[in-house]
């Protein structure tokens, strides 16, 4: 029945005295009533812990030690009374929204009733609710405002919309136990009919202010207990009616202190005389001048004179430090290492110390990284988020996935949770990744089983017969991929059925819970949590039911408020989500020994030796509040005129965070360390805060000090070695010493001693030993031994000149896709390859005429021709992706009008020429309709050249056939002889080599070469700069589909390929311009005889030297480089190779341009002779070429397959799959 | 326009030039200041806004102001000055409390780039706006991300509409890219980045 205040300053001994008293009544009667300590919530472990400490008798049953939210319970216990769901934020969130949807039409202008907006209204309403403002009184206020013309209509009209969300609310708040509101009110109202407090003592410790409901508590508890005593952080006592100045540091407690006052005399209890702490110096601070200095500063000597203090003229102790780093990080391990040395060399224990930050998300991460980095133990006062645990994201995704119609994003995250899926695991989980974004599964087409095909080629291609994973016997690739899906899915369709079949609110929620009960949730988090058990964790065991309990909690409470509310799913899924975004995890209980980490504003720290104050940046400290409430600023105080009380605004928060610096920079009692960084982690720059200047001015020996991310060649070598401070991180920096100094720095030599100490402990020395061997990393690749090549490759290599081409571009490459058969995941979209393989097989359809002996003037319409081709292919591409979407099927139209197109050119070309297709799609290769070229490359290796020319064409001329090969392009392609010398362009010349070679065999009769030609299959336009009359622009169109490449130098080969030509001029159709003296002209692409025998050479030697390299083993990383051309712009590999022009041992292989025909023709005939062998080779593939290959060639015309290649008249198979894929994929490298 | 501009007689031995002075004083009207670089812009500012806060009989509070920079340094650099103005003044006038005030609400001050300054009000009446309090400023790449994921959509709605042969067809017919990786698509990106939105932007065809 009385109040009693004791005040002081910080670090006064207030904890102190109220220990001791209570120390001293338990001595008095250890069994008397009951000794009350109230203190803040986070502050319980703590204090208790003192108070054992403090206590010599062990018993401790009289006295205990409680926040109000405990004393609550303890009293509920007692008198009765507890409901069974509590509404807590997310609830009280949850029904103001509803109230914002469900009044729509009549707020003014709270109309958008998103969750932000829902989260700050139950804020203020809460606020209001526990100042006692009630929703009429905001009302009539509202209609006050509205009413008087003076007032700001805005301000009426928010306050109007404020009072109706909040009559709103509070009526379905109704008869519902609110969390923390109620509870102390409750509290209040059963204080007089407890027992337990009969005769009690009450201290309050470590408050600074009460909200409305802890007045009330405290109200009851005057009078039913024999003495409360609250102690504040306070200069002196304020009495009833003492209004303290709204610039006095002590501006909150002051204000505390007389309402407490003010409150005993109201509730008719006497105030005794306050206990007075003023001691000179405090006890605290005993041991440090410069930590009483500082104190004297921060008050300023109190009002009025506040900001004018003397300089601190005493002796330096190294109490206070001012640390700038570059970044938090440098920041935090600065502190880290400050840490280190306190506990090695002051004997302090990791319980003397905190860390302060005044915003600590911002910094949780790096102090957690840092402090884990150097084994430091840590208390993190602050609650996680639970928003990666998996079960929330099942959730999460689960909800998305069916109420987004199965978007494929959504959808593959529920199944990464390993939660979904029963026996299907992991493998599965991937497997069917990849098929789904191979195949385009997307929306429905997750349950339509017409979709899930097989993914190989497209439909006009042969089944290749792979079935890909070995699954249940007698299962196709696609059963097995279904199953799959069924195993990961099937709860999810049960849900939506639910979701679907559900009435209410209730219905969702039941449908919800029913699906992780449906996966078994339950058990596998159990299993989980008896795992990280066994792993010696406990702490993380826990977090699994913490997460369950906390869903389960959200839906209890989604059904208790929302649940008759008709459904609506995407509000449910909506609410749920914001519920998972607030959900959070409870603190990991504290050790016994380890730093505090907290911000000033929350964490109430006991006997701290050392503080680290980190962040101490402009904007932060003090923190510059934001008005972001329903209210601003002006706002709430025009309303608190008009009578509606309030919490204290943005304003006198600010005011007030002088004494929450103050509060921070007096804990510590020897030590006080404060940092900033210049730049955050992103690298923006941070400016000190103010306070930095001050503490400079105050204390004139006190210079920022830099603590850099890493030791600096030219900081003192005392400074470096700080930076050793723990193995792991000395380890790490020794090595980063070691390559400078390997690059001619200084070692500063005490490294050594960093050195000698990590080579003495064998768990450091063999990561020591590891990472010195990074030092000498060259990013190589030796050549594979013999054996491996031989392994992979076998004695008889198949190679198709497209490899070859891709193993001289970057013999790395080569490697990854063959020898390691590395496959880039495939996705569901149109790609260069796709479209080139639908224009070679809609271009063989449409030719197949002339192949058949039919004259070019047989086809009335070679446009529709092609295009009906093109229509009959398209929709077979690609499990039909081009009728997949809209967008596709206008492409599609581009394709066919493409390939239209060139169906019309090429129908002309033919009227045009007297060279005929005497083979399409023609495969050469052991089971080829053509054989192989084949090649000894010695130790009993040999090679064959496989591949498939995609047109040659015959022209009997009187000295015998001519023959020429034709490719279709999809980009614009030429043969550059630059290229052939260098053996990157081998393809075209390799195919006529083998028809030539080879023609004996399949023609009969010995052929010569007449040219190698590519076509770009396009739909050109031109952009001209005035009308063109018809016939100009045709033949300007014309002149787009002139082939490229080269041709015989032979008046008579060329007019067989263009008749227009015999007339001279230049052709539209082979790259040759006749002048009127009858010679080629210098632009005419055309090789005479001799120049293509020796093309033909040099493409073999290029064969012979790359099936020899490939066979050594060769698989260097060494792409080249011409004309700032390499292979490395569109290399899928560059993730595995690490390729790096900057990195040791990587570079270019630079291959240098000829400067003209002549020197290129040089270079050839160079290559061409070159390696000696290289006649050697033509004569021996010629040799083969000439006896074909094997019984077939022995038997020539006697067994059926012999007869088959005999005559090929046609091609036999016209696609399979493989070799022409990746032959066409060459085509979009070059597009690009 | 209407408004004269007062501009009280410079006292003897000050330390501003002509101009400087009209600068830092003429009142009753708004006043732009145009100098080269150099001049004294910026020190004329702060003394304006410094013998405002300071006058003590129209008593002023330092976070009812509005001064906008273009940089944040440059916000910075003001209020730096502005701070050691104000502790100057403190000073020699120990004992006001409206300066000290000041000195204590700087920190809620409105000195600040235009951009945050604008964030801030949008922020704060985002509810009033329909927009989520709790909306946050996009980065570059995800932006990007959104405009392709909205592109493609666009596109496969206005394909559907308007059937392979309707404008938008013709458009990439005209603009497209060849084969390969653009895939017949007009630089959309491009011609976004590039027309005029800020100023009246038009409904194409």
């Amino acid at each position: 029945m009385a109040l009693r205040l004791v005040t002081g300053r910080s670090g006064s001994g207030k904890t102190r005295y109220i220990l001791h008293e209570i120390h001293q009544r338990l001595k008095e009667d250890p069994a008397g009533p009951l000794l009350l300590l109230l203190v803040p919530e986070q502050a319980t472990f703590q204090t208790e812990q003192a108070l054992v400490a403090a206590q010599e008798t062990g018993g401790a049953m009289r006295a205990q030690v409680l926040s109000f939210r405990r004393l609550a319970h303890r009293i509920m216990q007692e008198t009765g009374g507890s409901a069974v769901v509590t509404v807590g934020e997310l609830g009280r969130a949850m029904l103001i929204r509803r109230a914002l949807v469900a009044n729509r039409d009549r707020l003014r202008l709270f109309r958008g009733e998103t969750q932000g907006l829902a989260v700050r209204l139950n804020e203020l309403l809460t606020e209001w609710k526990r100042y006692g403002v009630s929703p009429e009184q905001a009302q009539q206020t509202a209609e006050a405002m509205a009413a008087s013309r003076t007032d700001d209509p805005m301000l009426a009209d928010k306050l109007h919309d404020l009072a109706l969300v909040y009559r709103e609310t509070e009526r379905q708040l109704a008869g519902r136990w609110q969390d923390g509101e109620d509870m102390l009110r409750r509290l209040a109202e059963n204080i007089p009919a407890s027992s337990l407090l009969e005769g009690a003592e009450v201290w309050l410790d470590g408050f600074h202010g009460f909200t409305p409901q802890e007045f009330a508590v405290i109200g009851a508890l005057l009078k039913r207990c024999r003495r409360v005593t609250v102690a504040l952080c306070l200069d002196r006592p304020y009495g009833a009616g003492e209004t303290p100045d709204e610039l006095d540091l002590f501006h909150r407690t002051a204000e505390t202190s007389r309402a407490l006052c003010e409150l005993a005399e109201a509730e008719g209890v006497p105030v005794e005389p306050a206990v007075r702490l003023e001691p000179d110096v405090c006890p605290r601070f005993a041991d440090s001048p410069e930590l009483v200095r500082l104190e004297a500063a921060l008050r300023g000597g109190g009002p009025p004179r506040d900001g004018v203090v003397p300089a601190y003229a005493g002796p330096s102790a190294g109490g206070i430090s001012v640390h700038m780093a570059a970044n938090p990080r440098a920041e935090a391990e600065a502190a880290a290492r400050d840490m280190l040395r306190r506990v090695r060399e002051d004997g302090l224990r990791w319980r003397d110390m905190a860390v302060f930050v005044r915003q600590l998300d911002l910094y949780a991460d790096t102090l957690r990284a840092v402090l884990d980095d150097y084994r430091i133990p840590y208390f993190l006062d602050r609650k996680a988020s639970a928003s990666h645990h998996p079960l929330v994201e099942l959730v999460r995704s689960a909800l998305e996935a069916v109420s987004s119609g199965w978007r494929t994003e959504a959808v593959l995250r529920c199944v990464k949770t390993d939660l979904l899926g029963g026996m299907a695991g992991r493998d599965e989980a991937d497997e069917l990744e990849n098929y789904v974004l191979a195949a385009g599964i997307d929306g429905r087409r997750w349950h339509d089983d017409g979709a899930w095909r097989p993914l190989d080629g497209d439909d006009w291609d042969e089944d290749t017969g792979e079935t890909g994973e070995a699954g249940a016997p007698g299962e196709t690739t696609d059963e097995r991929l279904r199953r799959i899906r069924d195993a990961f899915v099937e709860p999810l369709r049960r849900l939506e059925r639910n979701f679907r079949a559900a009435k209410t609110f209730r219905g969702l929620c039941e449908a919800a819970f029913g699906f992780l009960e449906d996966i078994r949730a339950a058990d596998r988090l159990e299993k989980w949590a008896a795992a990280d058990l066994a792993a010696g964790d406990p702490g993380r065991a826990r977090l699994h039911r913490q997460v369950w309990d906390g869903i389960v909690g959200l839906l209890d409470q989604l059904v208790e408020l929302a649940g008759e509310d008709p459904a609506d799913i995407s509000l449910f899924c909506e609410m749920v989500h914001a519920g998972l975004e607030q959900l959070r995890l409870g603190v990991v209980p504290p050790a016994l020994d380890a730093v505090l980490i907290g911000s000033p504003e929350r964490t109430r720290p006991d006997r701290l030796q050392a503080v680290y104050f980190l962040g101490v940046n402009d904007g932060v400290v003090p923190l510059a509040i934001r008005d972001d409430g329903p209210l601003t600023e002006e706002e709430r105080e025009r309303l608190s005129a008009a009578g509606l009380r309030m919490a204290p605004g943005a304003r006198r928060r600010l005011l007030d965070e002088r004494f929450l610096i103050y509060l921070a920079l007096t804990a510590p009692s020897r030590y006080l360390w404060i940092g900033y960084p210049i730049a955050n982690e992103e690298g923006e720059g941070l400016l000190p805060s103010e306070l930095i200047r001050r503490l400079c001015r105050w204390f004139p020996g006190l210079r920022p000090q830099w603590e850099a991310p890493e030791p600096a060649a030219d900081d003192p070598e005392e400074r470096q070695l700080a930076h050793a401070a723990y193995p792991g991180r000395a380890l790490t920096l020794w090595i980063g010493q070691i390559r400078a100094w390997r690059q001619g720095g200084e070692l500063a030599p005490g490294w050594w001693s960093v050195h000698r100490w990590l080579v003495e402990r064998p768990v450091w020395r063999e990561r020591l030993a590891r990472l010195i061997l990074s030092l000498t990393h060259a990013n190589r690749e030796p050549p594979l031994s013999a054996e491996t090549s031989r392994l992979l490759y076998g004695d008889r290599l198949l190679l198709s000149v497209s490899r070859m081409e891709r193993f001289v571009a970057c013999p790395f490459r080569h490697f990854a896709a063959h020898g390691l058969r590395l496959v880039p995941r495939r996705l569901y979209r149109v790609d260069a390859p796709d479209i080139g393989r639908l224009f070679h097989a809609a271009l063989r359809e449409a030719m197949e005429k002339l192949l058949a002996g039919e004259s070019a003037d047989a086809v009335p319409d070679w446009r529709l021709e092609a295009a009906a081709a093109a229509e009959r292919l398209v929709p077979r591409m690609r499990s039909e992706i081009m009728l997949s979407s809209h967008r596709h099927l206008a492409v599609a139209r581009k394709l066919v009008d493409a390939v239209a197109r060139a169906g019309d050119v090429l129908g002309r070309h033919a009227r045009a020429a007297s060279f005929r297709p005497v083979a399409l799609e023609v495969e050469f290769g052991p089971h080829g309709a053509l054989p192989p070229l084949t090649v000894e490359l010695g130790g009993g290796r040999t090679l064959d050249v496989i591949g498939r020319i995609d047109r040659i064409d015959i022209s009997d001329s009187p000295h015998g056939p001519l023959l020429r090969v034709i490719d279709y392009k999809s980009g614009d392609m030429d043969l550059a002889l630059d290229e052939v010398a260098q053996g990157l362009s081998l393809q075209m010349l390799t195919y006529l080599d083998v028809a030539v070679t080879h023609a004996p065999h399949w023609l009969g009769r010995p052929a010569a070469p007449a040219g190698v030609l590519y076509f770009h299959v396009h739909n050109p336009l031109l952009h001209v700069a005035r009308r063109l009359p018809r016939e100009e622009a045709e033949a300007k169109l014309a002149a787009k589909y002139r082939m490229r490449g080269w041709v015989l130098a032979d008046p008579d080969a060329v007019a067989r390929m263009d008749a227009s030509l015999a007339g001279g001029g230049k052709s539209s159709i082979v790259p040759v311009e006749i002048r009127r003296d009858g010679n080629f002209s210098e632009y005419s692409r055309v090789a005479g005889p001799d120049q293509w025998d020796l093309l033909r050479r040099a493409v073999r030697t290029h064969i012979r030297r790359i099936g020899g390299r490939i066979a050594a083993g060769e698989v260097s990383i060494s792409p080249y480089r011409m004309n700032r051309r390499s292979p490395c712009a569109h290399c899928e590999f560059r993730p595995v190779c690490l390729f790096d022009p900057a990195l040791e041992g990587n570079r270019y292989n630079p291959l240098r341009k000829a400067k003209d025909r002549e020197e290129m023709w040089q270079r050839l005939a160079e290559v061409a002779s070159g390696a000696g062998a290289a006649l050697g080779a033509s004569a021996d593939a010629a040799d083969r070429g000439d006896r074909p290959h094997g019984a077939g060639a022995a038997s020539s015309g006697s067994s059926a397959g012999g007869a088959d290649r005999g005559k090929l008249p046609r091609p036999q198979a016209a696609f399979s799959g493989g070799e022409h894929g990746t032959d066409v994929k060459k085509d979009g490298e070059r597009d690009g | 326009m209407g408004e004269a501009i007062r501009i009280p007689p410079k006292p003897a031995g000050s330390r501003w030039t002509d101009e400087q002075w009209a600068a830092v004083t003429a009142g009753g009207s708004r006043l732009l200041v145009s100098a080269a670089a150099g001049s004294g812009k910026t020190a004329v500012l702060v003394e304006r806004i410094i013998s405002r806060i300071a006058d003590e009989s129209r008593p002023l509070d330092v976070d009812a102001m509005l001064v906008a920079t273009f940089t944040k340094a440059a916000a910075a650099e003001m209020k730096a000055r502005i701070r050691s103005a104000l502790e100057e003044l403190l000073e020699r006038r120990p004992d006001s409390r409206h300066l000290r005030r000041q000195l204590a609400l700087l920190p809620r001050a409105s000195i600040t780039t235009l951009h945050a300054f604008c964030l801030d009000i949008v922020r704060q009446y985002a509810p009033l706006a329909g927009i989520d309090p709790d909306f946050r400023v996009v980065g570059e790449i995800e932006a990007e991300l959104m405009k392709s994921d909205v592109l493609d959509e666009l596109l496969e709605e206005r394909y559907g509409a308007e059937g392979p042969d309707g404008p938008l067809a013709r458009l990439a017919e005209r603009y497209g890219g060849g084969g390969g990786g653009g895939l017949f698509h007009p630089p959309f990106s491009l011609i976004y980045d590039f027309f005029p939105r800020h100023h009246g932007a038009r409904r194409l065809g």
